[in-house]
C-alpha cells in the first residue's frame, strides 16, 4: 500500500522524524519497503492568478495571459490551454525553472509576442500521465507561494509492505491506529458527518446469501452533478496512494476506502431495476465488468444483482453497465461487508487483483460501514451537490462475525519470549491495541477487537507483545541443548561423496530445472509417462524430467555454442517416472561428456572421447560401493543412444542405470557437435556400501600366468571374465585384461583377447601341477562355452 | 731406487691423464697388477742384500701407496665430472604444466548448501530430504495454510495434472519428519522449491534450507540466538549485524523476517541493498501450535521454531553474484569460478 506520510501523520502523529517513522513501522511488522518522493520538487514554480486574456493578435489558439504573483508586476504569458482564463488560479514555471522532462523555461517570444513563463498542466508538472488543459487551483490558492510548498511535494510517498494477516492497516487510519498504539501517541477521528436527508428515495436490499455477506449500507443521491471536478486533495491524495483520478464519484469512494478501510462501490442508480439482490451468481450468468472483459460467472461467486441479473461480482469489480458515468444523477453507495472466504482466491481464479477485493480478503472491519458510507455522501454532496435520502442498513446478525475471545495466561508471553515481561506491561500494550482483558484467577480473556481478523489463539498475544516492546528488545541466546551424537553409518556412503568424486575426475556440477520440453523428452524416454504441469511457464518447461539427459544435453549445447568443446557436466537431482499406478521420485546422478578427453597438453595428444572414458568414471563412482563386483554392464538399447554403445547397468538382477553413446541423430537434431556420451544411475543402489570384513593376507606367492585366446568378435569380455572366474573358484585371486588385437594375420571374424591370472592359494603355495590342472579346467570351459581357444 | 721414483712418476702420470674410470683401471693394472711394474720390483728383493731389502721394500710399498692415493683422488674427481655432466644435461624446463587433468567443482548452490548444511550439523541438527511433487496436505493444509488462505497468494504454485503440486517450500520435509519422530527434533531440509514466477529476480526454481527445532520451553530469544550466530558463522563476520522484524507466515507465531546489515556497504547505503542497509535472508518463527496438533504434538509441552532461507540469495550475497538467473544457464565460465 502507498500512502502519503503527512496523511498518515494527520491520524498520527508521533514525535519522530522520517527515518525514525519508518524504521519503527518496519520493526513493528509494517514493513517500509520503499520511501518515494511526492512530487517533483520544482524550482521557481509559483501559484499565480490569470488577470486578463486576450486574443494573441498573429495565432488563433493562443492568448496573452497576465499573471499576477503576487509581489511583483504581473507577468505576460503566451498560453495555448483553452481552459486559461481570467480569474482561475494556475501553476506559473518562471523563467530560469526546469520542468521534470527536462525543459527549460526561458524568456521567449512566441509569434511576435513576449512569454516571461509557461501555465502548466499536471502532465507538465508529472502528476498526471495525461492531462487536458492547463491545471485548475483552488480558488483560496495564495499567488506567489511555491508549488513546492502548496502541493507539499517534500512529502514522502510509503510504500507499506502489508503481511496478508495486516488488513487492518490497509488504510491511512488502519496505520495510524497500529502506530499510534505502538508508540503511545494520539489518534485522531473524523468531526461526526452531518449528511441531510432531503428526499424519500431508499434502495430496497435484500441478502440472500447468508454469512456471505451478512451487512450491506446502501443509499441513494439524487441530483448530483458527476461531472464535477474532485478537488485537488483528494486527487493528490489518490495520486500519493498510486490510484488514477477517474471521476468526481468514483474519486470519493476510493478515496474513502484509502482514510477509513471500507472499499465502497457506486452504482447508476437509473441503470438499475427492481430491488438489489446480494445472492451467489447462477452458473449460466454472465457480467460485461468494468475493465471491458465479459466475464462467465460461477455459482461460488458472490454478486450484486437487480432484476436483471448480476450488476456487479461483489467485492472484486463492478459491472461495466451499470457503472457511474460524468451523465449520472442518481447514485446508489453501496458500503457492505463480505465475508473475507466468499472473496479470497475468487478474484485469482479470475485474473483480477482490486482494491477492494484485496480488502476484503484480507477482512474489512465490519462495523465501520455505516461511518464510511456517511463520509462519502457527506464529500459527494459538498462536491457534487445533489439530494441525499436515507440509508439502508440490512443486518444479518447471526452471520455478522463476532471477536474471538482469546483465553491467555500471561506467563506464557515471557516464556515464548524467552524475556520477563510484567503483567501491567502486558495489559497495557493490550489497551493500545484496542483489546479488551476480562482478569480472572485463572487466566485471562481477551478480545481482539473488530479490525484484527488475525487473531484467535494465545501465540497471537505474544506476538503482539514482542511486536510493541520491539523484537530488538528480546535477547539473543542460543538454546541449551541436549548432547546428542548422530549416526554416521559405515554401510552408506552419503550422495556428497559421488559428487565430490565427479568433481575429482574434473567434472562441473550443473544444476539445470527440473521442469523440461515435452519434445526434448520425448527424444529420450518416449515410452515413459511423464507428469505434466497444468499451469506451465512455457510449453519449453511443461512436463516434470523423467531423466536429467534432456538438461545436461541443453546445458552441454549452451556451452558448445560459447567455443567449449571439452564439456564434461554431471547432475544429482530427482526424475519423476509416472509408472501404472505409483509416481516414483527417484535421485539419480547423471553424466555428459563431449570433446577430447583431457586437457591440451604439451605431454600426451588428446584424442576424442570414447565410450570407456565414460565408463572409467562411472565404475570409479561404482567403486566407491565397495562391491564394484555386483554391478554389470549388459548391453542393451535405449532409445536415446546409439544401439550398438550402449549398456544397461545391472545391481543384484535390477537395472539401476544406463551408460552409452547419444544416438547420432538425436545429436545431430539438437546440434550437438561430436560423439557424446551419457550416464545415468540411482543414487540409492550407490550409496550402499559394503562394511569391510577383514579376510587375513596369505603367507605363500601368487603365481601369474597369461593367456592369449583366440575368439569370435561377438563374444565380450565380459562373457570370458564371467566363463573364468566361474571356472577357477577360489583359486583366482585377480582378473586383468590387458590386451584386445584384431588383424589380418587373425582368421576372419576372430579376434586375440589377451587375460592376466593371479592364482594362489590361501594355506599353502601351489604346485606347478595344480596350477597347470586349473589352467587347463579353464582352457576346457572357454572352448566348450565360448569356442576360444589359445591362440598358436 | 731412481726406478722407483721414476716408475711413481710415470705412474701418477697417467693417472691425471685418465679420463675415464677404464684408463684408471688400466693405469691400477700397469703398476698394482700381478704383473704390474711396481708388483714386479718386489720380486727383485730377493736379489739384494739384507740391509738393502727392508730399504727398498719400504720404498715399493710406500710408492704403491701414493700411487693408490692418486688412483681414489682421481677416481672420485671423475665420478663427479661425469654425474655434473649427467645433471647438466637433463635439465628440465619445470615450468611446463604437469600431466593430468585438474579438478572440476561443485555449483556454487552446492558449495553453498554444504557450508549450510555442516554449521547445523555442528549442533545435532540431522539433515532430511523429500519429495519434490508434493501433496496438498504436507505443503499447505499441514502447514495451517487451509485452501482460502491468502498467503497462497504468495506462493504462486505450479500443479500437476495427477493431482500434486511442486513443492513452494521444503517445509512439508518437516511435517513428514514430524510425523516419523518425536521431540526432541532437530533438522534442516534443504532442496529444490518451485514458485510460478520468472523475472529478474525471480526463477521458477530455487533453492531452500528449512529448519527446525522443537523441545520443551524454546524460546524467540533462542531462534534470535541460533540464527543471529549462524549468519555471524555463514558470512564469516564476527561482529555481523542482524534484525528481526515481525512477519507473517501462517506455520509460524510469532513469526520473524531476519535482515543483516548489508555485505555491500556494512550498512550505510548501497545499491545491493537499495539504500536501506539492510538484507532480508531469513523468514523464522515461532512453530504455530495448529502445526504441532497436526503431527499429534501437544503445543502445551512443545515448542520450537522454524526457519527458512533462500540459498540462491545467499550465494549471491557470499560471492557477489549479481544476477540469480545465471545460476541455472550452466556456463561453463560461471561454473568454473566457483572451483
Amino acid at each position: 500500500m502507498l500512502i502519503s506520510e503527512s496523511w498518515l501523520r494527520e491520524w498520527a502523529n508521533p514525535e519522530l522524524n522520517h527515518e525514525q517513522l519508518c524504521e519503527r513501522l518496519t520493526l513493528a511488522g509494517l514493513e517500509i519497503g520503499a520511501v518515494l518522493p511526492a512530487g517533483p520538487a520544482l524550482d521557481k514554480l509559483v501559484v499565480g492568478t490569470i488577470l486578463s486574456t486576450q486574443q494573441h493578435p498573429n495565432a488563433d489558439r493562443l492568448q496573452l495571459c497576465k499573471v499576477d504573483i503576487g509581489n511583483i508586476e504581473p507577468l505576460d504569458i503566451v498560453c495555448g490551454a483553452p481552459n486559461a482564463r481570467q480569474g482561475l488560479k494556475v501553476a506559473v514555471a518562471l523563467v530560469g525553472s526546469k520542468l521534470p522532462d527536462g525543459l527549460k523555461i526561458k524568456k521567449s517570444k512566441i509569434r511576435g509576442e513576449i512569454s516571461l513563463g509557461m501555465l502548466c498542466s499536471s502532465q507538465e508538472l508529472g502528476l498526471d500521465q495525461e492531462s487536458v488543459g492547463i491545471l485548475e487551483l483552488p480558488a483560496d490558492a495564495p499567488d506567489g507561494e511555491s508549488l513546492n510548498d502548496y502541493f507539499n511535494w517534500q512529502d514522502h510517498i510509503l510504500e507499506v509492505e502489508l503481511t496478508p494477516n495486516r488488513g487492518d492497516c490497509l488504510s491511512a487510519r488502519g496505520l495510524a491506529r497500529d502506530l499510534a498504539a505502538i508508540c503511545e501517541t494520539e489518534l485522531s477521528s473524523l468531526p461526526t458527518a452531518s449528511v441531510v436527508v432531503e428526499i424519500d428515495a431508499v434502495p430496497t436490499i435484500n441478502l440472500e446469501a447468508g454469512p456471505a455477506c451478512p451487512r450491506y449500507v446502501g443509499r441513494i443521491i439524487s441530483g448530483v452533478n458527476a461531472a464535477a471536478t474532485t478537488p485537488l486533495w483528494i486527487r493528490e491524495r489518490l495520486r500519493r496512494s498510486g490510484i488514477r483520478s477517474l471521476s468526481l464519484l468514483v474519486d470519493i469512494a476510493n478515496y474513502v476506502m484509502l482514510e477509513l478501510g471500507q472499499p465502497l462501490h457506486a452504482f447508476d442508480r437509473s441503470k438499475l431495476s427492481g430491488p438489489i439482490q446480494v445472492r451467489m451468481a447462477r452458473a449460466d450468468e454472465s457480467l460485461l465488468l468494468l475493465n471491458g472483459e465479459q466475464q462467465r460467472l460461477t455459482d461460488n461467486l458472490l454478486v450484486i444483482a437487480d432484476d436483471q441479473g448480476p450488476v456487479a461480482v461483489a467485492g472484486i469489480i463492478g459491472g461495466l453497465d451499470s457503472a457511474v458515468t460524468n451523465a449520472t444523477t442518481e447514485v446508489l453507495i453501496e458500503s457492505a461487508w463480505f465475508t473475507p472466504t466468499i472473496i479470497a482466491g475468487r478474484a485469482r481464479e479470475m485474473g483480477l487483483h482490486t482494491e477492494a477485493s484485496h480488502r476484503f480478503e484480507r477482512g474489512v472491519d465490519p462495523t465501520i460501514q455505516l461511518e464510511a458510507m456517511e463520509r462519502a455522501c457527506e464529500l459527494i454532496l459538498e462536491f457534487g451537490g445533489g439530494q441525499c435520502g436515507p440509508y439502508v442498513d440490512q443486518q444479518l446478525h447471526a452471520h455478522l462475525p463476532q471477536p474471538p475471545t482469546v483465553e491467555l495466561k500471561p506467563a506464557l508471553i515471557g516464556r515464548r519470549l524467552g524475556i520477563d515481561v510484567g503483567e501491567q506491561q502486558i495489559k497495557s500494550i493490550f489497551d493500545r491495541l484496542g483489546m479488551t482483558t476480562a482478569i480472572s484467577a485463572e487466566h485471562w480473556s481477551v478480545t481482539p477487537p473488530p479490525w484484527r481478523f488475525d487473531i484467535g489463539i494465545a501465540e497471537d498475544m505474544v506476538e503482539e507483545v514482542a511486536r510493541v516492546i520491539g523484537y530488538d528488545a528480546i535477547p539473543a541466546i542460543l538454546p541449551s541443548l541436549d548432547p546428542t551424537m548422530l549416526p554416521v553409518a559405515d554401510g552408506e556412503t552419503n550422495g556428497d561423496r559421488f559428487a565430490d568424486m565427479m568433481v575429482d575426475r574434473g567434472y562441473q556440477e550443473a544444476i539445470t530445472y527440473s521442469f523440461v520440453d515435452p519434445d526434448l523428452q520425448q527424444l529420450f524416454a518416449p515410452e515413459q509417462s511423464a507428469v505434466e504441469l497444468i499451469n506451465p511457464l512455457s510449453t519449453e518447461m511443461s512436463v516434470m524430467r523423467t531423466s536429467l539427459w534432456p538438461g545436461l544435453v541443453n546445458a552441454l549445447q549452451f556451452n558448445q555454442h560459447r567455443q567449449h568443446s571439452r564439456v564434461r557436466l554431471f547432475e544429482r537431482g530427482q526424475v519423476f517416472k509416472l509408472n501404472a499406478k505409483e509416481l516414483l521420485q527417484p535421485t539419480v546422478i547423471s553424466a555428459i561428456i563431449a570433446g577430447e578427453n583431457r586437457q591440451k597438453s604439451w605431454a600426451e595428444p588428446s584424442r576424442p572421447v570414447d565410450y570407456y572414458d565414460l565408463k572409467g568414471d562411472l565404475e570409479y563412482l561404482l567403486g566407491a560401493t565397495g562391491r564394484s563386483a555386483e554391478f554389470q554392464l549388459v548391453p542393451a538399447e535405449h532409445p536415446a543412444l546409439h544401439p550398438g554403445r550402449s549398456a544397461s547397468l545391472v545391481n543384484d538382477g535390477n537395472p539401476i542405470g544406463w551408460v552409452g553413446e547419444l544416438h547420432p541423430q538425436i545429436a545431430e537434431r539438437l546440434q550437438l557437435n561430436g560423439r557424446i556420451y551419457l550416464f545415468e544411475v540411482l543414487l540409492e543402489p550407490l550409496s550402499q556400501r559394503k562394511v569391510p570384513d577383514y579376510g587375513g593376507v596369505s603367507k605363500y606367492p601368487s603365481m601369474r600366468r597369461d593367456l592369449a585366446l583366440l575368439v569370435d568378435n561377438e563374444i565380450t569380455a565380459g562373457q570370458i571374465e564371467n566363463c573364468i572366474r566361474g571356472a577357477a573358484g577360489e583359486l583366482l585371486k585377480n582378473f586383468w585384461l590387458f590386451d584386445v588385437y584384431r588383424g589380418e594375420e587373425l582368421p576372419a571374424g576372430k579376434k586375440s583377447i589377451a587375460v592376466g591370472l593371479e592364482i594362489g592359494d590361501y594355506n599353502k603355495t601351489l604346485e606347478d601341477a595344480q596350477i597347470d590342472a586349473l589352467i587347463s579346467r579353464l582352457l576346457q570351459s572357454l572352448a566348450e562355452q565360448l569356442d576360444a581357444h589359445l591362440r598358436d | 731406487m731412481a726406478d722407483i721414483d721414476g716408475l711413481l712418476k710415470q705412474a701418477i702420470g697417467q693417472v691425471e691423464t685418465a679420463q675415464n674410470p677404464a684408463d684408471l683401471d688400466a693405469v691400477r693394472v700397469a703398476y698394482l697388477g700381478k704383473k704390474g711394474e711396481l708388483t714386479g720390483l718386489l720380486k727383485t728383493l730377493g736379489g739384494m742384500t739384507p740391509e738393502q731389502r727392508p730399504l727398498f721394500g719400504d720404498a715399493i710399498n710406500r710408492a704403491k701407496q701414493q700411487l693408490e692415493t692418486a688412483l681414489s683422488l682421481r677416481r672420485q674427481a671423475i665420478r663427479q665430472q661425469q654425474l655434473a655432466e649427467q645433471l647438466s644435461s637433463e635439465t628440465l624446463d619445470v615450468t611446463l604444466p604437469g600431466r593430468g587433468d585438474s579438478a572440476g567443482g561443485l555449483h556454487p548452490i552446492s558449495r553453498t548448501l554444504r557450508r549450510i548444511e555442516a554449521l547445523f550439523r555442528q549442533l545435532g541438527f540431522e539433515i532430511h530430504d523429500g519429495p519434490e511433487l508434493e501433496d496438498d496436505y504436507h505443503n499447505f493444509e499441514a502447514l495451517n495454510i487451509p485452501a482460502e488462505h491468502p498467503a497462497r497468494a504468495m506462493h504462486d504454485t505450479f500443479y500437476c495434472t495427477n493431482g500434486l503440486l511442486l513443492r513452494t517450500h521444503t517445509s512439508p520435509v518437516q511435517i513428514r519428519a514430524m510425523e516419523k519422530q518425536g521431540p526432541p527434533i532437530r533438522l534442516i531440509a534443504p532442496g529444490r522449491v518451485y514458485r510460478r514466477d520468472s523475472d529478474l529476480t525471480h526463477t521458477p526454481m530455487f533453492h531452500q534450507v528449512e529448519g527446525l527445532m522443537i523441545d520443551k520451553d524454546i524460546s524467540l530469544a533462542n531462534l534470535k540466538g541460533l540464527l543471529s550466530r549462524f549468519l555471524q558463522l555463514f558470512f564469516e563476520q564476527e561482529n555481523l549485524k542482524t534484525r528481526f522484524r515481525p512477519s507473517f507466515f501462517p506455520f509460524t507465531e510469532p513469526s520473524a523476517e531476519v535482515d543483516v546489515a548489508c555485505v555491500g556497504c556494512a550498512g550505510n547505503g548501497c545499491r545491493i541493498c537499495s539504500h536501506s542497509g539492510w538484507l532480508e535472508v531469513l523468514g523464522s518463527g515461532m512453530v504455530h501450535p495448529n502445526v504441532l496438533r497436526n503431527v499429534g504434538l501437544d503445543p502445551q509441552t512443545y515448542s520450537g521454531f522454524a526457519f527458512g532461507m533462500g540459498v540462491e540469495r545467499l550465494a549471491m550475497l557470499r560471492y557477489g553474484i549479481d544476477d540469480l538467473r545465471i545460476f541455472f544457464d550452466n556456463d561453463l565460465r560461471f561454473l568454473r569460478q566457483f572451483n
